[in-house]
């Protein structure tokens, strides 16, 4: 178990890509505890041959097409045009824009390169400075996987079995409280200095336009939701209609999808889908080999330390996380500590769906804080700025966001009401 | 002889990377056709879910093993702003030969367990090898491309996604 965790740290450190890091200390794992080294091409193979997984790329594609399809440009000025009159406007249209977009995307990286594309290009012009720019994108990207569509729910729910569309429904109003977390430190900062007010101008005719555009793309969330919950279609069949659904929008009512932009669209949601696929499967044997090594215990002693505490245990958990995210992946994350934790929140009677919510609102806050970071990365990379300079500016929202995991742990019903009113 | 192993892998990887692009249009279609069969045809399909979860395997796979040559793989790495050539040259070849050896593993027991099982698959009886051996194969490209990038100069390795030194400096 030692020589796993160190080797794992070694080559996570020297820059080994992560899902080799897994496979790699499991095969260490596996010679220290002598277990079969077949294993690993088995359950690998078993950690994505999954039914539920099977959503993951057609959920990815959706949201690749739909940023082909002049989708994103048409929500961004939509969600100019909303807040146009207001002090600091860009900055909650970025807000606006990422509640909108995490309705179609299914992850925070593909929020962050879409709105960061746009934002952290158009924001300077009117006078933010490029590192509030990227800080304001960023941690609006956080909405992208707890808005439904969500990969990192579709990941939970093939670990735990319990199910997406109620995860899906789960998430709706996390999502919300994230976007008010963040327009409230907009709004306090704009209280401190004059926030710019937005040169946004509509063009004549665009309004009905824009607002038509917006009505018909943001049908897709609803569709998946409301088709997936009453059980007309599976959550993995809904990503294919959203597949559909997007590609028809962009070839034939904004004209802007060629079937160049469609071969292409297939060639990421590939390599997207495969670099999750084999961080997962390896995230598989890793489990395995920390089962066999018997982790099992330790995390009994782990949720023994609460003492019954519902409360103090998902704050407990969202501790342990937040200091995991910082350095792993949400997916692999998942995959390795959520079935360990399963068994104590069954014993203290938690709400599966809160504990879901309180893990990965925690998870993908790691992706916005250093060292590690993907989010951080994109955005970083587009702001043309490191990511402690990001970090400067984006702590406050951070700040927020821990304060909505807080609500989160002490109330359950923001996670698990939606889900029972939709269920009856 | 360096262009040639450079061109070698990339056309190797595009390969890859078409086959498993095409394998996502398939899965897709499969999926809507689940749907359609079902409320517009009555004949619910039996062998489609079946289908598309291996065919998603392969695509893991294939299109994986053209991420190893592209370097498009997630990676950490916190040792990125050490500034000597000699650390640097170090760590490229620690980190090739690490995910050199993993994949040496997946392509030695994903093929010796892919070939071991005489199985077919419950719905759509598909013999068990074809999904199974998608490990295993995918084992071996990543082997070859791996080797293909120890043997190029380090100028020439594409470089890694994820995170530059500067982002971190």
């Amino acid at each position: 178990m030692i020589s796993l965790g160190v080797a794992f740290g070694v080559l996570l450190a020297i820059g080994v890509p992560v899902a080799f890091a897994i496979g790699l200390a499991s095969v260490v794992g596996i010679l220290a505890l002598d277990l079969r080294m077949v294993a690993v091409p088995t359950r690998m193979f078993t950690g994505i041959d999954s039914f539920v997984l099977l959503a993951a790329p057609f959920y990815i594609m959706a949201g690749e097409v739909m940023a082909r399809s002049g989708i994103t440009r048409r929500l961004i000025r939509f969600s100019m045009m909303i807040t146009r009159n207001v002090p600091g406007g860009t900055a909650y249209a970025c807000v606006v824009s990422a509640i909108m977009f995490s309705g179609i995307s299914g992850t925070a990286v593909g929020d962050a390169a879409a709105l960061g594309q746009i934002f952290i290009k158009e924001m300077p012009k009117e006078g933010y400075r490029v590192d509030y720019s990227a800080a304001v994108v960023v941690a609006s990207s956080m909405m992208g996987p707890i808005i439904p569509p969500s990969v990192i729910m579709i990941i939970f729910s093939a670990v735990t079995q319990v199910s997406v569309i109620e995860l899906f429904a789960a998430g709706v109003i996390p999502g919300f409280m994230l976007a008010a977390s963040i327009a409230i430190v907009i709004f306090i900062q704009g209280l401190k200095g004059v926030l710019p007010r937005p040169t946004f101008k509509l063009e004549p005719g665009e309004g009905k336009r824009l607002i038509v555009d917006g009505l018909l793309i943001l049908t897709l969330p609803v569709v998946i939701i409301r088709g997936a919950s009453s059980g007309i279609f599976t959550t993995t069949e809904a990503g294919g209609i959203a597949c559909l659904y997007a590609v028809l929008l962009g070839v034939f009512v904004f004209k802007q999808l060629t079937w160049r932009d469609i071969w292409e669209t297939l060639i990421a949601t590939a390599q997207i889908s495969a670099s999750i696929y084999l961080v997962l499967a390896a995230s598989e044997v890793m489990s395995w080999v920390m089962t066999r090594g018997g982790i099992t215990d330790h995390v009994r002693e782990f949720g023994a330390l609460f003492g019954g505490n519902k409360v103090l245990f998902l704050l407990g958990i969202a501790v342990a996380l937040t200091l995991i995210g910082t350095f792993l992946e949400p997916g692999p994350a998942v995959i390795l500590f959520v079935p360990l934790l399963m068994p104590a929140v069954k014993l203290l009677g938690v709400d599966p769906l809160q504990f879901a919510m309180v893990v990965i609102l925690t998870l993908t806050l790691g992706l916005i804080t250093p060292p590690v970071g993907v989010c951080m990365f994109v955005v970083c990379r587009i702001a043309n700025i490191n990511i402690w300079q990001l970090f400067a500016k984006t702590w406050p929202f951070f700040v927020a966001e821990t304060i909505v995991i807080i609500l989160l742990c002490l109330v359950p019903g923001f996670s698990n009401w939606l889900p029972y009113v939709l269920k009856n | 002889m360096h262009r040639a192993i450079f061109g070698f892998a990339t056309g190797l990887s595009r390969v890859c990377e078409v086959l498993a692009a095409l394998l996502v249009g398939a899965a897709i279609t499969i999926n809507l056709a689940q749907v359609l069969w079902r409320y517009i045809l009555n004949d619910p399909l039996e062998w489609s879910e079946e289908v598309m979860r291996y065919t998603m395997v392969w695509v893991a796979f294939l299109a994986g093993s053209a991420g190893v040559f592209r370097g498009e793989h997630m990676a950490a790495g916190m040792l990125g702003n050490i500034e000597s050539a000699l650390v640097k040259r170090i760590l490229h070849y620690a980190i090739l030969v690490s995910m050199l050896i993993f994949s040496a593993v997946l392509a030695w027991w994903g093929t010796r367990y892919g070939f071991d099982t005489g199985q077919v698959s419950p719905a759509a009886q598909i013999p068990m090898e074809i999904p199974y051996l998608a490990v295993g194969f995918g084992g071996i490209l990543m082997v070859i491309k791996l080797i293909c990038l120890l043997l190029l100069p380090i100028e020439m390795v594409p470089q890694p996604g994820g995170m530059r030194p500067e982002d971190i400096a």
